[in-house]
């Protein structure tokens, strides 16, 4: 289990999102395929978190100290306000699509090239 | 991080089956004319890439995403296909299928060749030369016996000051959140609260107008 | 493989049983050995498996024993023999039950989508079964000891939202999906009260594990945390759908709500999860409140633990049936105006008190229980106030129909039937 499988994993999930954002019709169809690119995104972050970030302590002169744990603890930190920012942003988007069907009566992407006037 | 390294053929085993089945999830979700089908696939991903941080180390935040994603965001998605979303045709265009999937073919194959051909074993932080000797290779590492700079050594030294607490990383993310990233975790609060307000002014912006209409008519 | 896997004795048995020549075996004196030198991963993968085996099969085993048992034990509260038909006291019943429900029919309707139809009892028994590995059932004996055991399991329960979802819409009926809805509402409300009611016992403990925090109860956190205990168990009660909650399997109410279509043995594994659910949540609240298997000595843990679980199932039963069933608009405001108060004060003062003695040692303990004891009382007294029942007035009696005298024999002088309304 290499840095580079977990890359490629993660990428093969965000590439799949990548398609499904552009090749979906459906809005709904392209905020899941959107939240599969933030989960490759993440995969990547939390590999290179457990796989580079503990060298970073080894350059420390002396002892390691709790605020140079907690800084090679980056890359979950970086998952845990992206989950949360995805979550939020979800809830959002979802309204919004809520509102567009409410105005167009449709839900795909090809009726959404009207300006308001 | 003494033990961390250890993986043993369990653990990629565990790791290859969980890809798989987030991989073959994923297909599923982009391909799917059922958007019902698409959403249980969704989570069915969501908690492969769940399995996947728990393999790598990532218990707290595998548990967040468990407790977000799938128990919160997928519902959510749901219940917007519930209610309007198998109206339309939700296939895909064939045109753009085809330049998608290129494009997706392209980034995927970018990302393998950048994850192959870089050396992720430099670093910038590292103030003593001789300890990136020891550093070659430094995902295989397998016992805690290679030396003064090493990072099984950081490790154990480590684990002696805590008394184990680097094995468990979910006991730092708590004073991080306080401590160096105070400002993030702040701001994220805002972004909730504006968030949820904002959710709810767009849901309930035309209700009082469209009442009228219709009393109008 | 990780050494920590070794404190845990079941698995330690067995795991050196077959392959006592790896090191962290011998430290501790084993020596025999069934495989070869470079098969640790075949032995692990054995010990791996027997252990989920036993404790799947124990847990399902168990709510074999539990439906009979709570059959029965209501039975007795209405004041009435329950089963006796199948066996000594009736306790083959479910076993009958089970054979009939293997037999029945198994219908799957035509607007219903077959793959997700037969999907959705597979995701509502997954999480269940997948909280039994975290919670420690006797000294040494757990399936894995986490380090985020609590987040854990509330992360488990959570994806149970998914699968009524998936339920309700894979029935294809427009019931369905108004109880799945209904269902999911109250689910997800509930999510927040028992995650945040636990807060109080792991700043208490200080860990998440489900190991540590019963180690750490010198007294049990049933004196400490009485808010925190009262809003799990109700949070617990309604996250597993159970009266006075059950707004699913309300029988007198929506047929059988989102579980309509299913039938057969599709039915009997929504049952089987829901009862499981039960007994995995009264084993929490033993091992979070109770104290988990700590107990005197001649008893060994197990059956201390199983003694307290069977104490907690019996108080669950009781509520079950004591109170009448809530509305769901009763129960929604109840999670959000009530539970998540009580909630926030519990942490706010146990926050407070653990600020002021940091490391509490027994009398510590007891003083922090007494204040703790107090402010639950007078915390649920103002919550009750918040949570008015509303204004409802009897309406007047009628004055242009004879009122009939209840549960007499007679009958008043101008009764007559008119031939108006049917009413």
């Amino acid at each position: 289990m290499t840095l580079e499988i977990v890359l490629v994993v993660a990428g093969a999930l965000f590439s799949i999102g990548l398609f499904g954002v552009l090749a979906r019709r459906n809005i709904i169809a392209v905020i899941m395929s959107l939240e599969l690119m933030f989960n490759g995104v993440l995969v990547a972050a939390i590999g290179f978190s457990r796989f580079t970030a503990p060298a970073a302590l080894v350059g420390v002169d002396g002892a390691i100290t709790e605020s140079a744990v907690r800084s090679a603890l980056t890359g979950h930190m970086f998952a845990v306000f992206v989950i949360s920012i995805a979550a939020a942003e979800t809830a959002l988007a979802l309204a919004l699509v809520f509102a567009f069907y409410r105005v167009k009566q449709s839900v795909e992407i090809t009726d959404a090239t009207d300006m308001k006037n | 991080m003494s033990g961390a390294f250890d993986s043993g053929p369990i653990a990629t085993l565990a790791f290859f089956v969980a890809s798989a089945m987030t991989i073959a999830s994923a297909i599923i979700v982009v391909t799917q004319r059922d958007l019902v089908r698409a959403v249980v696939a969704l989570a069915m991903s969501f908690v492969g890439v769940a399995a996947i941080y728990f393999i790598l180390n990532a218990e707290f935040i595998g548990v967040v995403q468990v407790l977000v994603y799938v128990g919160a965001i997928s519902i959510l998605i749901a219940f917007a296909v519930m209610f309007i979303g198998d109206l339309a045709n939700a296939g895909t265009l064939s045109q753009s299928r085809l330049v998608s999937a290129v494009a997706g073919v392209l980034m995927l194959a970018s990302i393998i060749f950048v994850a192959y051909n870089t050396d992720w074993t430099a670093i910038d932080e590292v103030d003593d030369p001789d300890a990136v000797a020891g550093l070659v290779g430094h995902y295989e590492v397998t016992d805690g016996s290679a030396g003064e700079n090493s990072i099984a050594a950081a490790g154990d030294e480590i684990e002696d000051a805590r008394g184990g607490a680097l094995v468990d990383g979910s006991s730092h993310i708590g004073p991080a959140l306080i401590r160096e990233f105070v400002l993030p975790f702040e701001t994220l609060g805002l972004l909730l609260i504006a968030a949820l307000i904002g959710a709810l002014v767009v849901i309930r912006g035309r209700q009082e107008d469209d009442a009228q209409e219709d009393d109008a008519a | 493989m990780n050494p920590a896997f070794l404190d845990n004795s079941l698995f330690r048995n067995i795991y050196c049983y077959l392959a006592g020549s790896s090191d962290s075996c011998a430290e501790r004196g084993y020596d025999t050995t069934l495989l070869p030198a470079g098969f640790e991963w075949l032995a692990f993968a054995i010990t791996a498996f027997l252990i989920i085996n036993i404790v799947i099969n124990a847990g399902l085993g168990a709510v074999v024993v539990y439906i009979w048992g709570e059959r029965r034990i209501l039975g007795r509260i209405q004041n009435r023999t329950g089963p006796n038909r199948w066996g000594p006291f009736g306790s083959l019943t479910s076993v009958a039950d089970a054979i009939k429900t293997l037999f029945k029919e198994d219908i799957v309707p035509d607007e219903a989508d077959r793959w997700l139809f037969n999907l959705a009892p597979i995701l509502m028994v997954f999480p269940v079964l997948s909280v039994l590995a975290v919670i420690p059932f006797g000294v040494g004996t757990f399936v894995v000891d986490l380090n985020i055991g609590i987040l854990f399991v509330i992360a488990i329960t959570s994806m149970s939202g998914i699968s009524v979802v998936l339920a309700s819409w894979a029935s294809g009926n427009r019931i369905a999906i108004f109880a799945g809805m209904r269902s999911v509402a109250m689910l997800i409300s509930y999510e927040i009260p028992m995650a945040l009611s636990l807060i109080g016992v792991l700043m208490l403990a200080g860990s998440m594990s489900l190991g540590k925090i019963v180690d750490a109860q010198d007294i049990p956190f049933i004196l400490v945390q009485p808010l925190g205990l009262f809003v799990f168990l109700i949070a617990a009660q309604a996250e597993t759908s159970r009266t006075p909650f059950d707004l699913i399997e309300a029988e007198s109410e929506l047929a059988a709500g989102y579980l309509n279509d299913y039938s057969s043995m599709k039915f009997g594994i929504f049952f089987l999860a829901e009862f499981l659910a039960t007994i995995v949540a009264s084993m929490l609240i033993v091992t979070l409140f109770l104290g988990g298997w700590r107990g005197w000595d001649p008893i060994p843990s197990q059956i201390w633990f199983a003694g307290k679980t069977v104490l907690v199932l019996l108080f669950i039963m009781w509520m079950r049936f004591s109170w009448p069933r809530l509305r769901v608009d009763q129960i929604l405001s109840l999670a959000w105006k009530g539970l998540f108060e009580l909630t926030l004060i519990n942490i706010f003062v146990t926050a407070i008190l653990i600020a002021i003695w940091p490391d509490p040692g027994i009398t510590e303990l007891l003083i922090m229980s007494a204040i703790n004891w107090v402010v639950f009382f007078i915390s649920i007294w103002l919550v009750s106030k918040l949570l008015r029942p509303g204004d409802y007035t009897a309406p007047a009696p009628r004055t242009d129909r004879p009122t009939y005298p209840v549960a007499t024999d007679e009958l008043p002088d101008e009764v007559a039937y008119t031939g108006g309304t049917t009413r």
